[in-house]
């Protein structure tokens, strides 16, 4: 049988470009915070509803919605950090308590999701029937919808922006100053407590991003999110916690590493549930071997 | 030290449910009918319907006077599709409510984990939906009825169908569970049986969380079939065939089966427009005769829609839950399963009797396909074929 590699990167791309849009803001706030937020998948999940629920109420079409969601989703993703971690961690909570509270804010966040929306699944092509996002077409070997196409485009872009923010503006240095060093970050002058709070808005603006694109794809209910958590884990601890361009790299490893992975599992006759196992196995090679994931490649000097 | 421990080990004391020695009501007020559905999870959609079936039987059962001159009350329990929740749901309503009796559940893996428990403390399961046939090979299996028919049943029907459609190569895509897979093999079997000379070329087995199926799909594409056997579960099932149409795989000849059975499948009309165009045919058990039709115009009537897959097989294992106490005589399990080895009773699904194994020796199936139908809320409708006679004896 002559596998189509084409088809199947093409596949790791679409794989890898929604862990990347999803695993930013988590490995950015990871880095400043200090603790990985688990209720990151519920930031996701809640960002799909947001734009599920303005686009069958108010009609507003994939863009509008996309940024009605990053907004709406940003500003929890804020509350959530001002309003439980920020009050958690300033008396004295460790990692280990920040973690578990997390944990606890994504349980609550999830089953409010579940009572105001429901559990029964809901489809984005119901909203947006007659959307050029579900046309396909066929580009050599390669078959590709628009919605594909503009995902991998949304991952490229969220990667460039990014790379000028970080590198170009004033918050961006403010950011990388912060995650590396907090107390010289402070001695130089930078309001640290602004920096991360943008940073949770940015990263569960992204986050709903990530979960709207979902969606589309598959479809909407409250474990959205909480389905993709252990491989965006992965990419997390790949590209190296906090670190931006470790984190691009690992989001397309894990990626093709899935893909190839059923190709490679269905060749042996083996089930292709365990392709999260995968993500699994490089979460555990990771931390063994390279704690530091591939941030050592992206470190200056 | 041993302070913290002792403290330790009451909260564990506290935590262990005391199950076990719960109550068994000697003279109840009602008679209670257990009935473990899953109504949220993959199956949901399907689960809610079905729960609709076993509501109106009781219904029934209670105008007609009830059973040993009391009223029946369905307890009900959610198994969200999956084993370890349906499972609680089970010793939730035996050791709490103290039903003698289950209807349910709905699932092959919840059945698996709950026919050692049944048997153990004496409560009759009957299943309307659990179609596994490892099922009926465990220890314990004379606690487990089903109204439904096996696996191996529906995989016969399906292979008559590949054979009589002439396909030499057959790829599938199959749930990585024991219902996918039992199809799976059941299938295969059946055509070695009737002497096929294909092959299998392509064997999925995915995972129903993944969401994520381009590869696996593309596997299929590659292997380049004369037909893709697809058994699926609702909402998963609406994610398998709307990748599919992406990738192109509507030009080769889809099987369904019944779990994509039902109108959860066209929520997303992407998924229906493909099902309408790629499924050649899918297999399902129905009812027959005039109890069905009886059930269905009752059930149309009450809900305002036909009933569905696996509705009337419930219909019936409620119907057959009643009329084992009322000829048991007393609200015992173990009477109960002593009455229901010799029922015998015209259900929806056609002439009900149980064999050794607590499994059917008869019963009807359809074939159907996807039709347009603009009446209806999405456009789409399952459509009938063909109506197929199994009896064990074949």
């Amino acid at each position: 049988m002559a596998v189509n590699w084409a088809q199947v990167f093409f596949n790791s791309a679409i794989t890898g470009s929604l862990y990347l849009i999803g695993a930013v803001g988590l490995t950015l706030t990871y880095g400043l915070s200090g603790f990985p937020n688990f209720a990151h998948a519920e930031f996701i999940t809640l960002g799909a509803y947001i734009a599920y629920s303005v686009a069958a109420q108010f009609g507003l079409g994939p863009p509008l919605a996309l940024v009605v969601a990053f907004l709406c989703t940003g500003i929890v993703g804020f509350l959530c950090y001002r309003g439980v971690f920020q009050v958690l961690a300033k008396r004295g909570a460790t990692i280990i308590h920040l973690m578990v509270a997390s944990i606890a804010l994504g349980f609550v966040l999830r089953y409010s999701i579940g009572a105001a929306w429901g559990w029964e699944p809901l489809y984005f092509a119901t909203v947006w029937p007659t959307s050029s996002l579900w046309s396909r077409h066929d580009i050599g070997s390669i078959a590709v919808t628009n919605l594909w196409l503009w995902l991998i485009f949304a991952a490229v872009a969220l990667a460039v922006t990014m790379h000028f923010v970080l590198v170009k503006t004033k918050i961006g240095k403010a950011i990388r100053a912060t995650s590396s060093n907090p107390e010289l970050a402070l001695a130089s002058g930078i309001n640290i407590q602004r920096v991360i709070w943008i940073t949770w808005f940015l990263g569960a603006g992204l986050a709903a991003i990530a979960g709207v694109f979902r969606g589309a794809d598959t479809r909407i209910w409250p474990m959205t999110g909480w389905d993709m958590i252990l491989p965006m884990f992965a990419v997390v601890i790949l590209g190296g916690i906090g670190n931006f361009y470790g984190a691009i790299a690992a989001a397309f490893i894990v990626g093709l590493a899935e893909n190839v992975g059923v190709v490679a599992l269905t060749a042996m006759g083996l089930s292709s549930t365990y392709r999260i196992g995968i993500a699994f196995l490089i979460l555990i090679i990771t931390l063994i071997l390279k704690p530091q994931g591939l941030a050592m490649l992206f470190r200056r000097g | 030290m041993v302070k913290k421990l002792l403290l330790v080990l009451a909260i564990i004391g506290l935590l262990i449910p005391l199950g076990a020695c719960g109550p068994a009501p000697v003279e109840p007020e009602t008679i209670k009918i257990g009935c473990l559905l899953d109504t949220t999870g993959g199956l949901g959609p399907m689960g809610v319907r079905i729960l609709d079936g076993a509501r109106l039987a009781v219904d029934e059962i209670n105008a007609a006077g009830g059973v040993l001159g009391k009223q029946v009350e369905l307890v009900e329990e959610d198994g969200n599709t999956d084993a370890a929740t349906g499972f609680d749901g089970v010793k939730k309503m035996v050791e709490i409510n103290g039903v003698q009796v289950i209807a349910g559940p709905m699932i092959t893996g919840a059945s698996l984990l709950s026919i050692p428990y049944a048997s153990e403390h004496k409560i009759p399961l009957i299943t309307p939906s659990a179609t596994g046939i490892p099922l009926s090979e465990m220890e314990g299996t004379e606690w487990y009825f089903r109204t439904c028919l096996r696996d191996d049943a529906q995989g016969l029907v399906l292979a008559d169908v590949i054979m009589d459609k002439g396909y030499n190569k057959l790829a599938t895509m199959v749930l990585d569970n024991t219902y996918g897979k039992g199809l799976e093999t059941a299938i295969i079997e059946g055509l070695n049986a009737l002497g096929w000379e294909g092959e299998q070329v392509v064997s999925i087995h995915y995972a129903e969380a993944a969401l994520d199926y381009r590869t696996e799909l593309q596997q299929i594409k590659d292997a380049n079939p004369d037909a893709v056997f697809a058994s699926t579960y609702c909402d998963d099932g609406i994610i398998v065939f709307k990748q599919a149409s992406d990738l192109g795989l509507d030009g080769m000849a889809w099987l369904g089966c019944d779990g994509n059975y039902g109108s959860g499948l066209f929520e997303d009309p992407k998924s229906a427009e493909f099902m309408e165009k790629a499924i050649v045919a899918g297999t399902r058990t129905v009812g027959a005769g005039d109890v069905y039709e009886h059930f269905k115009a009752a059930y149309q009537d009450k809900y305002g829609e036909a009933p569905q897959v696996y509705c009337d097989t419930m219909y019936d294992a409620v119907w057959a839950a009643a009329k084992a106490i009322e000829a048991a005589g007393v609200y015992d399990g173990e009477a109960i399963r002593v009455a229901l080895t010799g029922l015998e009773f015209d259900g929806a699904t056609g002439p009900i009797a149980f064999n050794e194994l607590g499994d059917r020796t008869a019963g009807t199936f359809e074939i159907w396909n996807v039709v347009e139908d603009p009446t209806t809320e999405t456009g789409y409708v399952n459509a009938e074929i063909e109506i197929i006679t199994w009896s064990m004896e074949e």
